[in-house]
């Protein structure tokens, strides 16, 4: 235990290190410590505590003797606090005000910026670096001088670097080999623009808390090492024992040479770190600084076979190629490395070690249940589960893919909007896939809670291979698990469980859908890995609004609008900036308009509001082009403005089988019906059972005048959704457009008493039909809506519809007449609504037609 | 301040930074309620989702009682050391009291209370920055001061030298050092 007495000590050694440079201090303590080891020891446990950017501790506290002070703006930026501090300059955490977002600025030390020549290089390379846009390169936005120091504007990150994960040891060869496909990735990306790092190592590779790879300091190492290709020979001389270790390690031979290095030299240092990540222990290391570059001029490193025996022959291949003396045997390119380190990835052996690992890993005790259940599967023996993998990865190509709902393992039906909304992410993230087929969630969540069988679930999906998974929270822990199976013939293709805190939930969503994609594309494209990288950063607490909004608001029903609206109020309250959250706001407004509960002009303009602000946050957003699309659709009637936006959505959002259906509604409403159809078809095959998918498809067909096939998919969804009051509707609406009176009026009445119509009303109806036919039951309808009207808002196209069934022209264009300035959203429909076929040889209708910009000539439709 | 005399206040600060430990517990019902007050008044208040840093509490309750004892408060830093003090209190017993709702028992936070919720990252350990700052205090008491007037009082290296009536240069030495013992005594209690 510590005393007060040996604390002076080891704060008085700790202070006077402080006071020199970093690489300075172990020649400082080693005359200051002398013998005493004990000392020297806690001294650098406390000084290397240092390291750890994470510390919310140093984070939140202030730092009025540093270069930058809080609230000291650099442009749209301004500073915060500082994180960490160096050798290589200061970071700090710093509040991008335009854009709302932390970033992270590097002031570099002054005397980089005496140079011109050097101060222009620096520049060269920072302008490469920023437009080096990849998920495994650390983001730059900005950069610039402040008071004489230069400094970097880029993204903020939470983790370590890699050096803090390999000072405990060997990484687990399963992260070692994702960590280093990363690597690759990001280098393969740099390089392809010319741009060489030189200083890879693993200080610049820092790994975010949800294990994505960032490289840092691109160009950089050129600039505050500038001689360091000229001057090696000088630096070899150099024998203070540890003074430059760590940073020499990974240096190619032709770099010691002093040499030009180009791409080749990354993938040696590449090497040097995969060997280290894997086995534990520096590819090169030696007394001193020279016995280190002697070793990586003169000496191979040990087998990694023999340092890491675990590893297989084709990933021990991959990193001694890498560390060729000879850059001509080396591989030649980091996309070349890449492919190969990931075929290798797939080799049943790579994936084998870590398996065993990752058992350990189990921590919930909720878990322990899942594990019985998994052992079986997966505890198979040894030789067993070898083949079985091996026959997996050589099994059919997967194209075709559902999420199951994940189930809620917290014990907690409170939490089912969050699992929900883990499922919901995790097949948005996996349909942008290229090539992949999705099966949209609005299906899938049909066989929540389901007791079939997975090979059942997918034939009736129509996919090959099914996701399933389970998601435990614990406080602001969360653990997931998932597998990936094969439907026919069954067969588990890979699983695996991650664990986090809950303000990673995003990115932890894009690494799992990450893992299951290369699982099953082999390796990704740079399109899909873009597409894979787009989290957004997001408070906790306004994304857990935000899913409960989602939850609610996809009950479809009026109260679930109503109550997802008071979430996602709350979502944009707690952060004004959450463009999602917009965008749930004004789908809430806009389906409250469609639902009635709203005033078709108060539902536009709310709806609109909310919309645009997402979009000016976030001009990104699939689901916000979407929306904005309905409302220049259904209200605006600016048609060209709502193809335009439907569009751009689907452009941004393909696999979004509503968005789809949205858009064949409006090209149906145009009259376009062939392409209708075939929009419905799309959409209909990655979501296959849902009932937009369905009730709809029996809708733009009714609209097409095509009766019979429309009369067929009602039949179909009903079947279904047997409690469907709309496609009650539909169906009767059909019958009495083909004339069929009873079949019409049995599916009104079935409406009707699904949508809450007492009995003495159904009566009524009932012996209208009976005694006067349809024409009977019409009128009575007629005046039972009329009555209804003068307690209550009743749209009035709802009024014009049933006079123009009834043949009374007059008053039907005078409620048209009314809707269309109601703006009610039905009037977008006219144009092929049958209903209103017997208004279209009428000059005025043509005339509404021609004031609502829409192309004349109903009549050839049919 | 009911029931204590304004005279009563700037002794009971006198006889602290002397080194009373009495005068403390004294003084605590003043500043806390006071505190507590501001706490409870902003999260009433118009603005509800506004982030509220317990270092902005403190300056507030400052002018607060400034205002109403201006000749008795002159020494501001005085001030600052007693509420560095109790926000350290109040933080870390709502951060106890977090814990143990969330196991289920206890009672409930309170509103006023609830409004500390905003203070400090999700990684904030509290509980354990508490406990380092004891074993701290036990080590070197004037570091473990240093601590407190900085990151609880968000007071600045030169008032924190002021109040403690030593150089700006040995507080920041001082809080370097404290700041990475603290640091790895908090990661080790993690582990």
């Amino acid at each position: 235990m510590m005393t007060p007495e040996r604390w002076q000590q080891v704060k008085g050694v700790m202070q006077e290190a402080l006071e020199i440079a970093p690489e300075q201090r172990p020649a400082f303590l080693d005359r200051a410590c002398s013998t005493d080891h004990s000392l020297r020891r806690e001294v650098e446990s406390l000084l290397s505590s240092s390291n750890d950017v994470r510390s919310s501790f140093m984070r939140s506290s202030p730092h009025a003797d540093l270069r930058l002070s809080n609230e000291t703006v650099l442009g749209d930026f301004e500073v915060l606090s500082l994180i960490g501090a160096g050798g290589m300059g200061e970071i700090y955490r710093a509040r991008d005000r335009r854009l709302d977002r932390d970033v992270a600025i590097k002031v570099l030390p002054r005397f980089v910026s005496f140079d011109p020549e050097r101060l222009h290089r620096f520049e060269q390379e920072a302008k490469a670096a920023a437009a080096l846009n990849h998920p495994n390169i650390l983001a730059v936005f900005q950069m610039g001088t402040h008071e004489g120091a230069p400094y970097l504007v880029s993204e903020l990150l939470e983790g370590e670097t890699l050096r803090e994960q390999v000072k405990h040891g060997p990484i687990p060869p399963r992260k070692a080999i994702d960590y280093g496909v990363q690597v690759a990735c990001g280098l393969a990306a740099a390089h392809e623009k010319g741009i060489i790092h030189r200083d890879l190592k693993p200080e610049n590779l820092f790994v975010t808390r949800d294990g994505r790879i960032k490289i840092l300091d691109f160009g950089l190492a050129k600039l505050t090492h500038p001689e360091r290709e000229t001057q090696l020979t000088k630096q070899t001389l150099d024998t203070e024992p540890g003074a430059v270790l760590g940073t020499v390690g990974y240096m190619a031979p032709e770099q010691v040479r002093g040499q030009t290095a180009d791409q080749r030299a990354d993938i040696f240092a590449f090497g040097a770190i995969l060997y280290e990540m894997i086995s534990g222990k520096r590819a090169f290391q030696g007394e001193t600084t020279a016995d280190t570059l002697s070793a990586i001029l003169n000496q191979e490193p040990r087998a990694i076979s023999k340092v890491a025996p675990s590893i297989s022959r084709a990933i021990a291949q991959i990193v001694h190629r890498c560390l060729e003396k000879n850059p001509a045997s080396r591989y030649q390119s980091a996309a070349e490395l890449t492919s190969t380190l990931e075929e290798s990835a797939m080799a049943p052996q790579a994936l084998w070690g870590s398996r065993r690992w990752r058992w350990h890993a189990w921590i919930f005790p909720g878990v322990a249940a899942l594990v019985l259940v998994a052992l079986p599967i997966l505890g198979l023996n040894l030789g067993g589960w070898r083949d079985h993998l091996r026959l997996t990865t050589s099994a059919v190509p997967i194209d075709s893919l559902a999420v199951l709902p994940l189930t809620n393992l917290s014990g907690d039906p409170q939490q089912d909007y969050f699992v929900d909304g883990m499922t919901d992410e995790l097949t948005t993230n996996l349909a942008q896939i290229g090539g992949l087929r999705v099966i949209s969630r609005t299906s899938v969540m049909q066989f929540k809670d389901t007791k079939k069988p997975l090979p059942q679930i997918a034939k009736e999906l129509n996919v090959q291979a099914v996701v399933e998974g389970s998601v435990v929270r614990s406080g602001d822990r969360l653990r997931i698990t998932v597998q990936l199976v094969q439907a026919s013939p069954e067969k588990h293709l890979w699983a695996d469980s991650y664990e986090r805190y809950l303000n990673d939930v995003l990115t932890l969503q894009d690494q799992v859908a990450r893992d299951i994609a290369t699982k099953i594309r082999g390796r990704l494209t740079p399109q899909d890995q873009a597409h894979l990288a787009n989290a957004r950063p997001v408070d906790p607490e306004t994304y857990e609004d935000y899913l409960k909004g989602r939850y609610y608001y996809e009950k479809l029903s009026v109260p679930g609008f109503q109550e997802g609206l008071r979430y996602y109020r709350r979502a944009v309250t707690r952060d004004p900036n959450y463009a999602p959250a917009f965008v749930g706001l004004a789908a809430s407004y806009k389906d409250l308009g469609v639902w009635g509960e709203l005033l078709p002009r108060e539902a536009a303009s709310k709806s609109k509001l909310a919309v645009e602000k997402a979009l000016s946050l976030d001009d990104a957003l699939g689901e916000g082009h979407a929306t904005l699309g309905h409302i220049h659709f259904l209200w605006d009637w600016e048609w060209a403005s709502a193809e335009r936006e439907y569009k751009r959505a689907l452009e941004l959002d393909p696999p979004s089988s509503l968005t789809r259906i949205q858009f064949a509604i409006y090209l149906s409403a145009m009259g376009r019906h062939s392409e209708a159809l075939q929009e419905m078809k799309d959409a209909h095959a990655i979501d296959p059972v849902s009932h937009p998918s369905n009730g709809l498809l029996g809708a733009v067909y009714y609209w097409a005048h095509r009766f019979d096939d429309a009369i067929g998919q009602f039949q179909k969804t009903l079947e279904l959704y047997p409690d469907s009051a709309i496609d009650h509707k539909y169906l009767g609406a059909c019958y009495e457009q083909k004339g069929m009176y009873t079949q019409a009026f049995q599916e009104y009445q079935r409406q009707e008493s699904l949508g809450g119509a007492t009995t003495n009303e159904l009566a009524r109806r009932g012996h209208s039909f009976a005694t006067s036919g349809m024409k009977g039951y019409l009128r009575e309808k007629l005046q039972a809506t009329v009555r209804d009207s003068r307690i209550r808002y009743v749209p009035s196209y709802d009024i014009a519809e049933l006079y123009a069934r009834l043949g009374q022209n007059e008053q039907a264009f005078e409620f048209l007449e009314k809707a269309y300035q109601e703006r009610d959203h039905n009037m977008a429909f006219i144009k092929v609504e049958p209903m209103l076929d017997g208004l279209g040889g009428d000059p005025r209708f043509q005339e509404l037609l021609r004031r609502m910009n829409l192309p004349y000539k109903l009549a050839s439709i049919k | 301040m009911t029931g204590v005399s304004p005279k009563s206040v700037s002794q009971l600060l006198v006889k602290w930074k002397d080194g009373d430990e009495e005068a403390l517990r004294a003084l605590v019902p003043l500043v806390y309620s006071e505190l507590r007050r501001l706490a409870h008044h902003y999260l009433q208040g118009e603005n509800p989702g506004h982030t509220l840093e317990s270092t902005a509490l403190v300056h507030e309750a400052y002018l607060r009682l400034a205002e109403r004892n201006p000749p008795q408060l002159q020494n501001r830093a005085h001030f600052f050391a007693v509420a560095s003090h109790l926000m350290r209190q109040i933080l870390v017993d709502y951060a106890r009291r977090k814990r143990r709702v969330k196991r289920g028992g206890g009672h409930k936070v309170t509103l006023d209370e609830a409004v500390f919720l905003c203070r400090g990252g999700p990684d904030m350990d509290l509980v354990a920055l508490d406990g380092a700052l004891n074993e701290l205090s036990r080590l070197d008491a004037q570091q473990s001061k240093i601590v407190e007037l900085r990151f609880f009082g968000g007071l600045s290296i030169a008032q924190t030298a002021d109040i403690l009536e030593i150089s700006p240069a040995t507080v920041k030495r001082e809080w370097a050092t404290a700041r990475l013992w603290l640091h790895r005594e908090m990661n080790r209690s993690l582990q």
